[in-house]
């Protein structure tokens, strides 16, 4: 079996479209994360000095590690404290709206600059404030700004979808398990990993079409006529193309992974890992750290990987071209992206792989039977393992039952 | 070792392609001759276990083949018509494979690959690419692949196809050698394939077998038809037009001497001469096929 396992992984290297589109896949993936660092910009801490691309990402990272530690109710304070003397310094020199970093410094010197400009356009103020301001009156913990926000995305006014009874409790006993006062800091190499996981959705497109032509360039070829009627040919080569199949997509999703992985955290630092993911969003309900959430949405993504091989095994054992069998995965990974925006699919289009890998975790999507509710990476991950697991059995049998006419 | 049709049949929609054929084959070389769209290929699909028959059977040595299934296919042999290949193989790669499919370990099917190729003068070429090959290297690789596995049942489908003369004198010479105690069927509508080393005829028309025995036997239906007429040059072309000519051959007195298959002298003077297997073959497939 491992001899012919090798024979058909050759088979799908020597495929030149599959291999194309992979190469071009991977480069889009680099070429993303590098032009997302490329074109960050940022203001000196010291100098307010315009900085871009590597220089900016340090200056990045100095300003989000500036704000690290524990976010308990004290310290909450002191930064609401700082946000609204920002406010009021902005309000009471309105001239320094129209001004840049160093003519603030050159003007007022460096710490106003620091308590009025710093703040100002400071993401974490943003967040603290978003959250904390949920609450009526506004909340002085993080916890109950961030319980409160959840309530508002979870209502009816402000949800793209409208949610149960059910699937509101669900959520909250969701939330409910995040342990606070949470801990801040910097990590960008992981947020910026989620940020751009679906990217991979056209790794699972390149290795769709690489797998195009498992079954159907047999019949294309017309060496399914040669290698059917052998003693192997209709129980263990159909078993090896599947297993080649599927070497070869886990192969490629996790290089294209660990390279999306491997290109933030070259740029931006390992830093953060264990850090809770509620540090990109004080309200997300998931209690998971940014590492655990960057390999969770690895995993769903290589389930979906699968389950898309599978697809692409049983269109090719059925078709008699390559190229519908590449069309087709293709097409439900694209349409998926589109149909988020037509609210009455956008949840069934929410499942298709890009899509996944776009709102997972980062969106309060939910699926309700009754009274059962699952999240959308468990539907996706429960969807296309059972599309592997149903597609590539039924791809091999219409192999075996080809029929040379 | 018997190979049995049993009222073999495959229908495409409307069309009967295979018209519950019967027979029964034994060891040596069966020559399936008939014209092209006769049913040869389905014939042999269904015999190879890649095309479903619509009713009948096939059975070795009395058991079902379908019901055999991998045993069936492995004492099997295949040279597809169409011969398909993978352009990015080499030879010996592609002989690995198609070893490696039949059951060989990759050290016994290396061996054996390179026994082959050797035999049907590949060797020299085994490590280029299947796609720089000609159409006559690429026929002699498919040989080399159907026997592989020195099959029980070796099926040829069209094998001459793309071969030089050369190369198809060695292949019969193969042929002739390797059929002593296997059941070999050679489907061509290219009669010299078959006329020499075939022990027995099956003449297909219309999905049917319409004649079946030995060489011999089976030109026999062909005597007292086949005449040899002395024209004017002229005439021949004439001839040709209006008469089943097998052949024309002119004489240094200016004459033409014209081949004619015919049931009766098709004019004053004709001589009945010997019949061959091929003036057969244009008797039977005359006017398109139909008697």
């Amino acid at each position: 079996m491992g001899t012919l396992i090798k024979f058909e992984l050759r088979k799908i290297l020597g495929n030149r479209a599959g291999m194309v589109a992979c190469a071009l896949s991977l480069a889009m993936m680099v070429g993303m994360a590098v032009l997302n660092v490329t074109t960050s910009a940022a203001s000196d801490y010291t100098t307010g000095e315009h900085l871009s691309g590597f220089a900016a990402q340090q200056a990045f990272r100095e300003w989000k590690s500036s704000h690290a530690g524990m976010l308990d109710d004290a310290r909450v304070a002191d930064d609401v404290a700082d946000y609204y003397r920002a406010v009021e310094l902005y309000a009471t020199n309105d001239d320094i709206l129209s001004m840049t970093a160093p003519q603030i410094i050159d003007a007022y010197g460096n710490d106003f600059y620091h308590e009025s400009f710093c703040v100002y356009i400071d993401g974490y103020y943003d967040r603290l404030m978003n959250a904390l301001e949920a609450a009526i009156p506004q909340a002085t913990s993080l916890e109950e700004g961030a319980a409160a926000r959840l309530e508002i995305d979870l209502s009816d006014d402000a949800a793209q979808f409208p949610y149960s009874p059910t699937e509101r409790n669900w959520w909250r006993s969701k939330a409910a398990q995040v342990s606070w006062p949470i801990e801040y800091g910097y990590a960008d190499a992981w947020d910026y990993t989620l940020d751009y996981a679906s990217l991979l959705g056209l790794a699972i497109i390149a290795a769709c079409i690489a797998l195009s032509g498992v079954f159907a360039g047999e019949y294309q070829e017309r060496t399914a006529a040669v290698v059917l009627p052998t003693r192997r040919g209709k129980q263990a080569l159909p078993v090896a193309k599947v297993v080649a199949a599927l070497i070869f997509a886990t192969a490629y999703w996790w290089t294209c992974a660990a390279v999306l992985l491997g290109v933030n955290v070259a740029v931006c630092g390992a830093d953060g890992w264990g850090l809770p993911y509620q540090i990109t969003n004080f309200a997300n309900p998931y209690a998971l750290t940014m590492g655990g959430a960057v390999l969770s949405v690895f995993a769903l993504g290589y389930v979906a990987a699968l389950g898309m091989a599978g697809l692409t095994l049983a269109l090719s054992a059925r078709l008699r071209s390559t190229m519908p069998v590449a069309a087709i995965p293709m097409a439900v990974v694209f349409m998926g992206l589109f149909g988020l925006f037509i609210t009455p699919i956008a949840k069934a289009a929410a499942l298709t792989p890009m899509a996944a890998l776009n709102w997972s975790f980062s969106r309060l999507v939910s699926y309700a039977a009754g009274p059962v509710v699952a999240d959308l990476p468990t539907v996706a991950a429960l969807l296309y393992a059972a599309m592997l697991v149903v597609l590539s059995p039924l791809a091999m049998r219409a192999f075996r039952r080809h029929q040379v006419a | 070792m018997e190979l049995t049709l049993d009222r073999l049949t495959k229908q495409f929609g409307a069309r009967i392609a295979v018209d519950r054929v019967s027979a029964k084959l034994g060891p040596g070389v069966t020559g399936l001759l008939g014209a092209n769209g006769a049913g040869k290929t389905t014939l042999m699909r269904m015999v190879c276990d890649v095309l479903r028959p619509t009713g009948g059977q096939i059975l070795l040595d009395g058991r079902d083949a379908a019901e055999m299934g991998d045993e069936y296919r492995a004492l099997l042999g295949y040279l597809p018509q169409d011969f398909g290949y993978y352009p990015d193989f080499t030879a010996l790669d592609f002989m690995r494979y198609m070893a490696t499919l039949k059951g060989f370990t990759s050290r016994d099917g290396r061996a054996r690959s390179m026994e082959l190729l050797e035999e049907v003068g590949l060797a020299d070429d085994a490590r280029r690419k299947v796609k720089t090959f000609s159409g006559g290297m690429r026929q002699r690789l498919g040989i080399a692949q159907a026997m592989i596995n020195d099959p029980s049942i070796l099926v040829l489908d069209e094998p001459t196809a793309g071969l030089d003369p050369k190369e198809r004198v060695r292949f019969r010479n193969l042929i002739a050698g390797f059929a002593q105690d296997k059941v070999v069927i050679l489907s061509t509508h290219i009669v010299s394939d078959v006329e020499f080393i075939a022990n027995r005829i099956l003449v297909m028309r219309q999905g049917s077998f319409v004649l079946d025995g030995t060489p011999e036997q089976v030109v026999k239906q062909a005597a007292g038809k086949v005449w040899e007429c002395h024209v004017p040059a002229h005439r021949a072309e004439e001839m040709s037009s209006t008469m089943q000519v097998a052949n024309v051959r002119y004489a240094p007195d200016g004459h033409a001497v014209v081949r004619v298959v015919a049931d009766r002298p098709p004019m004053e003077g004709a001589v009945a001469v010997e019949p061959t297997l091929e003036d057969l073959y244009l008797l039977v497939f005359r006017d398109g096929g139909v008697r």
